[in-house]
């Protein structure tokens, strides 16, 4: 569906985007996790033909991004909002329509549908301005979609939202995720990667450090999960216990910790509770840069 | 629908969302300018000039001063208002009149005061009032003559005005001995002629009498449209010309917010080539640039009195000037960064536009340098062109100078506009 090749981008002496390639198949979710100023949505944008690329290459659809029958294919929301704060909800989506070539009828029923999938079809004819930050996101989200694209393109879609609207939008993309749309997006909260995208590439300072599935990149550069055990008292012999004892909590890391926690329960160790954590890719991201996401 | 009649309509929606910013900057304000200065130079405009008040101060009280007041009383030009010396100066100073003339103790005019250059007559001014100086001068020179006129074609009082004019030259030092002693032979010789006893039978003594030596220039009939029948056909151009910087500064701020905003992100992912999304936006501008100068217009024409000389005219220059607009809009648009930084900077440069160009005060009172300068500002060749449709009465042929000058204004401001964008936009 989407081929980038070797695409570099630099803004004046600073490198945005350094030789990354990556294919992004039919129907697939996939999504761009990385810190702000990783190179994101310089990357989205070269691939939205926005930006010119100094190098490298994308094909979208079998075509070159800036051909106007391509970007027919192609559906987008920014990361700010664009709306017009001074048209209504309806009229937002209206004139995204036409601009696509729909008119009449169609557009008309677009209108009602987008407006319903929002949960905004009762405050279709108020003024945007007068929407809350969540509803404004719901609605940029539908405005990316009233023409049915092929392709979707999200950038940080659940940026500056509360946790409600965030839900909503979520459970919006996960919805379109099943009607087999292709779906491109940006992000930094690595739940949403986690929880949407069928691969996901991590970048960090303009290039890709790792792109898999979730379980691979986590299996791959997650490590080991985190044990942590509360005992009833301390053992008679602590020697015979695996890992490291603090008076009576027992750490550890380990490939299999329920394994663990099964055979220490059998061997009549008295546990009074535990806490497993198991990696993720906030882990992947520490593990590959020696940073946090947000740091 | 075509992509570009999309934008338009979307860009006109919202400038009529924003009714207040619109009514003021594009309507209100515009007519409030037309109205007030029309009103403010109504007099100055409107049917025949009016004549210069000037302060008189009598201090010689004589029959001479008495004449020569009736004399000047007789200029059209000047309107008297009798005054004593300090209540002249004090008006003056503060401005209440223009200037005052003083007659002094001791007043008498002979034709020798035309000889050292010199009336009897002073003037209180603000030495910077050159043109009223010069004026004034004309006038009592005028009424002086105007005097000695009078009293030449009195036979019995002309004898006297030979002995006081051969009395002057006595005591003045400003002819040579020759010429002083030949005009003395000649004025004797005249005197004795005009004696009543040296007359021959029969002849009147009267002589004939000193034709008036200030020339009437004569006045060439130039055809009743060349002036504006009233201030308002004059200021509402001005006000046409305030309406379409206000559009300009906010259609320019709007493009700004566009692009500050995610909405520009949107257009551009659209199937929309960038030709077409700026020809949009232009649309847009240019259709709301013949609004606000047919409401303008329409105001003025039904309220005011406005007469439209030649319709065709007026189209052309409403026409050309929006053109220019629009890529004058374009231009002040790429002027910064963000919605602020534009509007800013529109205003900056549309006031001094305006200022060059005769758009904060009617061109008739501009200096000449500025007028000059003047040429490189659009808003001069707009008001050229509305006054060609409105007062001047010009034909299709002259308004092709403005037109064109204004059409090229615009081309040149957009493709700079066109060209600054497509490289921010990469």
């Amino acid at each position: 569906m989407i081929r980038v090749s070797r695409l570099r981008k630099r803004f004046g002496r600073i490198p945005a985007v350094e030789d990354i390639s990556f294919d992004v198949r039919p129907g697939e979710t996939f999504g761009l996790l990385g810190p702000n100023g990783a190179g994101k949505t310089t990357t989205l944008h070269l691939m939205l033909g926005l930006l010119r690329p100094d190098a490298g290459s994308v094909v979208l659809d079998g075509g070159n991004p800036t051909i106007p029958a391509v970007r027919r294919t192609v559906g987008a929301a920014p990361q700010a909002l664009a709306l017009y704060d001074d048209l209504t909800g309806a009229e937002n989506l209206a004139f995204f329509g036409r601009l696509q070539g729909l008119g009449g009828r169609t557009l008309r029923d677009r209108v009602r549908r987008a407006l319903d999938r929002a949960g905004l079809a009762g405050r279709a004819r108020d003024l945007v301005r007068d929407y809350s930050a969540g509803m404004k996101r719901r609605l940029h989200l539908q405005c990316a979609l009233i023409h049915e694209p092929k392709v979707l393109f999200l950038d940080e879609p659940t940026v500056a939202v509360d946790p409600q609207a965030r839900h909503h939008i979520l459970n919006d993309i996960e919805s379109l995720k099943r009607d087999g749309r292709t779906i491109v997006f940006t992000t930094h909260y690595m739940e949403e990667a986690q929880r949407l995208c069928d691969r996901v590439a991590i970048m960090d300072q303009g290039r890709i450090l790792a792109l898999d599935t979730v379980p691979r990149l986590i299996a791959e550069h997650g490590g080991r999960a985190a044990l942590r055990i509360e005992l009833q008292r301390p053992p008679d012999d602590p020697a015979q216990l695996p890992g490291r004892l603090d008076e009576t909590t027992l750490l550890m890391d380990t490939d299999e910790p329920f394994e663990v926690l099964g055979r220490l329960a059998s061997s009549g160790v008295e546990i009074r509770e535990f806490y497993a954590h198991q990696p993720d890719l906030e882990a992947v991201f520490l593990n590959l840069t020696g940073r946090r996401l947000r740091d | 629908m075509p992509a570009v009649i999309v934008i338009a309509g979307k860009s006109l929606l919202l400038l009529w969302r924003d009714r207040m910013g619109f009514f003021w900057w594009m309507v209100g304000f515009p007519m409030l300018i037309a109205v007030l200065i029309g009103t403010i130079f109504a007099g100055v405009l409107e049917g025949p000039s009016r004549p210069m008040t000037v302060g008189l101060v009598d201090q010689a009280r004589s029959a001479d001063s008495a004449a020569f007041i009736e004399a000047l009383r007789q200029s059209p030009g000047l309107e008297l208002r009798p005054e004593d010396a300090a209540s002249a100066a004090q008006a003056v100073r503060t401005g209440r009149l223009t200037a005052y003339l003083l007659l002094p103790e001791g007043f008498r005019l002979s034709p020798s005061a035309f000889w050292d250059k010199r009336l009897p007559v002073a003037a209180g001014i603000d030495p910077a009032r050159r043109a009223e100086l010069a004026f004034l001068e004309a006038a009592v020179t005028e009424s002086a003559l105007r005097m000695l006129r009078d009293q030449w074609a009195d036979p019995t009082r002309r004898p006297q005005m030979i002995q006081a004019w051969l009395a002057d030259l006595a005591e003045t030092g400003a002819l040579g001995p020759t010429a002083r002693a030949g005009l003395e032979t000649a004025l004797g010789a005249v005197g004795l002629y005009l004696t009543p006893a040296s007359s021959p039978a029969g002849a009147t003594a009267a002589g004939p009498a000193a034709p008036l030596p200030l020339g009437r220039l004569q006045t060439l009939a130039i055809g009743e449209a060349v002036r504006p029948a009233s201030a308002f056909e004059v200021c509402f151009p001005l006000g046409m010309i305030w309406g379409l910087l206000g559009l300009a500064a906010e259609c320019a701020a709007a493009l700004a917010k566009e692009r500050q905003s995610g909405t520009l992100l949107r257009l551009r992912i659209a199937p929309v080539s960038r030709v077409r999304r700026v020809a949009g936006e232009g649309l847009a501008t240019f259709l709301a640039c013949l609004g606000v100068m047919s409401l303008l217009l329409a105001v003025g024409t039904v309220g005011f009195g406005v007469r439209l000389a030649s319709l065709p005219a007026m189209a052309l220059a409403c026409l050309s000037t929006g053109v220019c607009f629009v890529g004058l809009t374009l231009m002040l648009s790429e002027m910064g960064r963000t919605e602020l930084a534009v509007s800013g900077a529109a205003w900056a440069v549309l006031l001094v536009m305006a200022m060059l160009g005769g758009g904060m005060v009617p061109q008739m009172f501009l200096p000449e340098w500025m007028l000059t300068l003047g040429a490189i500002s659009p808003v001069k060749w707009a008001i050229l062109g509305f006054e060609g449709g409105i007062w001047r009465g010009f034909g299709l042929r002259e308004m092709l100078r403005p037109c064109a000058v204004l059409a090229a204004q615009g081309l040149a401001c957009g493709l700079v506009g066109f060209v600054a964008a497509s490289r921010r936009e990469g």
